[in-house]
């Protein structure tokens, strides 16, 4: 038999494929379109004539026997399982002949005679009611009655049309056999009874009228205005989708020979051993259409498409049929060229066909994959579908009806009729729709799908009750992580513990050592002090040559010489100065100097105050105290160029420039000498760069004495071939040098006593401290080890 | 009223002073109130009598006094002073500190060009001369040193002062081996450099101790003085 080609992917298929194993169209159609091919958009003019012609040479003979010219005989068998209203095609078809005559010979357009005659016919009559024709059957006839049935009438309207018998089968003398189907039969003795009935159709379906086949137009009554109702005999072969063609009327239970046309009634049903048509001569479109009145066909007849179903199941009147689990999954083997989701349903699936007798296997648990078998609930099945009633498992025993490797090898290759052919798309558009592999999709558990891989689901995910997975709430932590755990806290933990930070080695604590230095040198002070002697002598080598100088400048002063002398030294250092300007001021006193004091320090004229009066007992009278100059070395220079203006009155509010000794004196030049007191370099520069340009014009010296720690800023003033200083003094020493050399002793032998005292100390205690130092240093540097520093 | 000889003004004149000197050795032990207390009377005791100077001596002698007594001579001096001074009052508001700015700027203007003045002729070309006579034979002479001590000497200052300024160039260039660093010669001469530096911070610290040397002298005789005055000690 020709492989049937898939009118919407134009693959092969076997030709017992209801479906097409690629695109999963439909092969083999539920009903007989009326459509003819003529004009189908399909036909893309690709239409082979001969092809047509071939195919109509093609076809089966009990469909060629349905042609007038076709003088050959349909052998149909007694139990084939042709239904009653393709049987009478063969009676229309001669009834057709006998009123319009030979039957013509296909037209160009290929379409057969028989389709033919039945667009001639829908177009010579018209439907008055095309409704009527096709009106559901009554409650009492079953529901769901196809339209294209109840095109053909009422049932017993069918039951008289195709109520043929076996002699007068329209297709011609079978093969007498005494397992020649009921419907057979019928659809023979129809042919004698339409012979001669006025040729009517009663087609409501005008876009099915035109293209009625002739056995259909042969079956419809004209004046039967009631729907078709064909009986519908259980088959266990016969396909699911059977019953939805039947009408509950037409189930086996209510089965009843008035009602129900012989052709559908003697579709095979589950009762009967199944009639299977010969497989050579029924197409594969018709072979899907099981009778229920079929017999248990033979082995050899039975159709591939109903093996390929396997167990049918008797519908109950009106009840659509909850199907069980088990049921739907106990498929028979398929028959090799089966749909793929038809052959899933079989998990024995293989190279073997598909058996129909034994009962499919059920699909297990175990092959859900599930992680918690409490959701896996059976749906219920409220309403299953006709044909899943038809599926059940049958004894392992048995066989399906007509399964036979002899007829399957027996069996012809359909042959794809001309009106199929013209829906058959562009070969030039091949759709290659790619299989899908759902052997791992999910199993469908719910609907009337239930059983089925690879289809969307039946009801919403929201739908299905299962309980929610449980996750344990024990932190799962890997080897690595923990390995990594421990790391972390072992770095944590280093956190909290200190960096061991070698420490310097010390003798003692910082205090401890503030404290001993200060008690040490305030007791040497102290005991020279306590002493009270001279037993320090007093500077004699390497006198300064400022010092000299200081001296003989002071002493070639004239009596009465206006001295300027600057108090340009803090409070906080004034008994070093002191004891430094002291032998100085005393030797200025002693020549009757008239002594002016000022100062750029806001300290200085209290501080030259208490010289002042702390000279004699009475103090020094021949003294001038003008106070503060303001504004730094600005009024220093202002004050240098005109002390009058700068400074118009002393202290005392008494004006010492109009009268006095101070009378004569208009620039600081006018002075016989300017003695700076300072303790700071800066003030000792300022003098020294604001007034000495002044006092150089009038080469009036200036001397200075300074703080021991101003010394080495001043000095460079004092040496070198400028001379910008005419003397200096410095701190103590250098008074001790000056009155060393004036009267070859110091007068404050304590204190110098107690200044070397302290000298001494320091000196020593800074040798010790070295000494220690330079040992733990020694110590250390043994100690290192290489590349280690020593701290 | 004498008490040991002293007034009694000069009697607390020396206890106070006995107090205060006590507190502040009292930081030997480390930072503590009575330190602080003798910091903070003696800061607010300069502050004021700082005020009172400023106030007495310069507002009112050289100004206001000068003034009142002898207008039209001190017109020319005062009145430009005074204006300036109050001028520069507006320094205090934030919103009217751009009214004093041009009195600022006078006094910084004079302000510098007093110092700057007094650095290049006071302090510069003086010292620059100075240097350049080290060699000066003459100069030698009447130093009254022999001549060659005086060449030495001169050397060393020379060199003394060019390797101290040598040691503050840190002008580097790229070395053979990729590093930043000075020329060789300059590290090491700026070695020697580092020890005329050194040599200057120890007599500066020896002049800083000798200050300080002698402030405790002064300090201790004094404690002794005034502990011996009123100590029945014959």
């Amino acid at each position: 038999m020709a492989e049937i080609r898939c009118p919407m992917c134009s693959k092969l298929n076997p030709p017992e494929a209801a479906v097409c194993q690629f695109c999963q169209a439909r092969l083999k159609p539920l009903f007989v379109s009326p459509f003819t091919n003529e004009g189908n958009s399909r036909d893309t003019g690709k239409k082979d004539d001969a092809r047509k012609n071939q195919g109509d040479s093609a076809l089966p003979d009990w469909l060629n026997e349905l042609k007038p010219e076709d003088e050959t005989e349909y052998p149909l068998d007694e139990e084939s399982e042709l239904p009653d209203w393709l049987s009478e095609s063969g009676e229309m078809k001669d009834e057709q002949d006998a009123t319009e005559g030979p039957e013509q010979p296909d037209d160009s357009s290929g379409l057969p005679d028989w389709l033919a005659r039945i667009r001639k016919r829908s177009d010579d009559d018209q439907v008055d009611e095309p409704t009527k024709a096709f009106e559901e059957p009554e409650a009492e006839e079953g529901e769901g009655f196809e339209d294209w049935l109840s095109e053909i009438g009422r049932p017993e309207d069918v039951e008289k049309v195709f109520n043929i018998t076996n002699e007068e089968s329209p297709l011609g003398e079978s093969e007498s056999n005494e397992s020649e189907p009921d419907w057979l039969n019928r659809i023979r003795s129809r042919k004698q009874e339409v012979e001669g009935v006025e040729e009517s159709t009663t087609f409501s379906n005008e876009e099915e009228g035109a293209e009625l086949p002739d056995w259909i137009s042969e079956v419809l009554p004209s004046q039967s205005e009631e729907p078709l109702v064909i009986e519908e005999q259980p088959d266990e072969e016969s396909s699911d989708w059977m019953p939805e063609l039947t009408t509950p009327g037409l189930s086996p239970e209510s089965n009843t020979a008035e009602e129900v046309p012989d052709w559908l009634s003697s579709f095979p049903s589950k009762d009967d051993a199944g009639i299977e048509p010969d497989a050579e001569q029924i197409p594969d479109w018709l072979a899907s259409v099981q009778s229920e009145d079929a017999e248990e066909p033979t082995e050899k007849e039975v159709p591939d498409w109903l093996k390929d179903v396997g167990t049918s199941q008797v519908v109950e009147e009106g009840q659509p049929e909850t199907l069980s689990e088990e049921q739907v999954f106990e498929v028979s083997e398929m028959a090799p060229g089966t749909p793929a989701w038809l052959s899933e349903l079989d998990r024995t699936s293989g190279s073997q066909p598909p058996d129909i007798s034994s009962p499919a296997p059920a699909l297990e648990d175990e092959d859900i994959p599930h992680e918690d078998e409490s959701f896996l609930v059976t749906p219920d099945l409220g309403t299953a579908p006709d044909w899943l009633d038809e599926v059940k498992s049958e004894d392992a025993g048995e066989k399906a009806p007509g399964e036979d490797a002899g007829s399957e090898a027996g069996i012809e290759r359909a042959e794809l009729p001309s009106w199929l052919e013209a829906m058959r798309p562009v070969e030039s558009v091949v759709l290659s729709t790619p299989i899908e592999d759902t052997t791992t999709a999910r199993l469908e558990k719910a609907g009337p799908l239930a059983g089925l891989r690879g289809i969307l689901p039946a009801e919403a995910e929201i739908a299905r009750h299962r309980k929610p997975p449980t996750y344990s709430i024990k932190l799962q932590v890997t080897e690595n992580q923990q390995a990594h755990i421990a790391l972390l806290e072992a770095l944590l933990a280093n956190e909290d513990e200190a960096k061991a930070v070698p420490k310097p080695q010390s003798l003692a604590s910082q205090a401890f050592l503030r404290i001993a230095v200060a008690l040490v040198m305030m007791a040497a002070v102290i005991w020279a002090l306590w002493m009270d002697g001279s037993y320090l002598p007093a500077p004699s080598q390497n006198i300064p040559v400022e010092v000299f100088d200081a001296q003989r400048l002071i002493l070639g002063l004239q009596a009465n010489a206006p001295v300027l002398v600057a108090f340009d030294f803090e409070a906080g250092l004034a008994g070093e100065m002191e004891a430094a300007a002291a032998p100085v001021l005393d030797q200025l006193a002693e020549t009757n100097a008239v002594i002016t004091t000022v100062s750029t320090s806001t300290s200085g004229p209290l501080l030259a105050e208490r010289w002042r009066s702390s000279y004699g007992e009475d103090g020094y009278s021949r003294f001038f105290n003008l106070g503060y100059i303001p504004a730094g070395q600005a009024g220093l220079l202002a004050f240098a160029t005109d002390p009058r203006a700068v400074m118009p009155y002393d202290l005392n509010s008494v004006n010492v420039w109009d009268s006095g000794p101070l009378e004569g004196v208009t620039s600081v030049s006018n002075f016989s000498m300017v003695l700076v007191l300072t303790d700071n370099p800066e003030n000792g520069r300022a003098w020294i760069e604001q007034v000495h340009p002044l006092l150089r014009e009038q080469n009036v010296p200036l001397l200075m004495v300074t703080s021991a720690k101003a010394e080495p800023m001043i000095k460079p003033y004092a040496t070198g071939s400028a001379r910008q200083v005419s003397g200096m003094l410095s701190g103590f020493t250098g008074a001790a040098a000056f009155e060393s050399i004036n009267s070859g002793a110091v007068s404050s032998g304590a204190a110098w006593d107690a200044f070397g005292t302290g000298t001494l100390a320091a000196v020593g205690l800074i040798f010790v401290g070295s000494l220690v130092s330079a040992i733990l240093a020694a110590i250390a540097w043994m100690k290192q080890k290489p590349g280690e520093e020593v701290i | 009223m004498t008490i040991a000889g002293l007034t009694l003004p000069d009697l607390i004149g020396v206890v106070v002073g006995f107090l205060f000197t006590i507190m502040i050795f009292s930081y030997l032990i480390g930072d503590n109130p009575f330190f602080r207390l003798a910091l903070y009377i003696f800061i607010g005791a300069a502050t004021g009598f700082a005020l009172v100077v400023v106030a007495y001596n310069v507002l009112w002698y050289q100004m206001l006094l000068p003034l009142i007594q002898n207008p039209i001579d001190s017109l020319y001096m005062v009145v430009p002073g005074l204006i300036l001074g109050l001028w520069l009052l507006t320094k205090l508001s934030p919103r009217m500190a751009p009214i004093g700015n041009p009195v600022m700027g006078y006094l910084v203007g004079v302000g510098a060009a007093t110092i700057i003045g007094g650095a290049v002729l006071g302090t510069l070309f003086p010292q620059v001369g100075a240097s350049a006579s080290l060699f000066d034979t003459d100069a030698a002479a009447a130093s009254g040193l022999p001549v060659y001590i005086y060449i030495i000497r001169g050397f060393i200052i020379l060199a003394g002062t060019a390797l101290t300024l040598l040691y503050f160039h840190f002008g580097v260039r790229q070395s053979s081996d990729g590093q930043m660093r000075r020329p060789r010669w300059i590290e090491e001469l700026s070695g020697i450099g580092q020890i005329f530096i050194a040599m200057t911070f120890g007599v500066l610290f020896a002049g800083v101790y000798s200050a300080a040397l002698a402030a405790l002298v002064e300090r201790m005789s004094f404690l002794l003085n005034s502990v011996l005055q009123f100590l029945p000690l014959g």
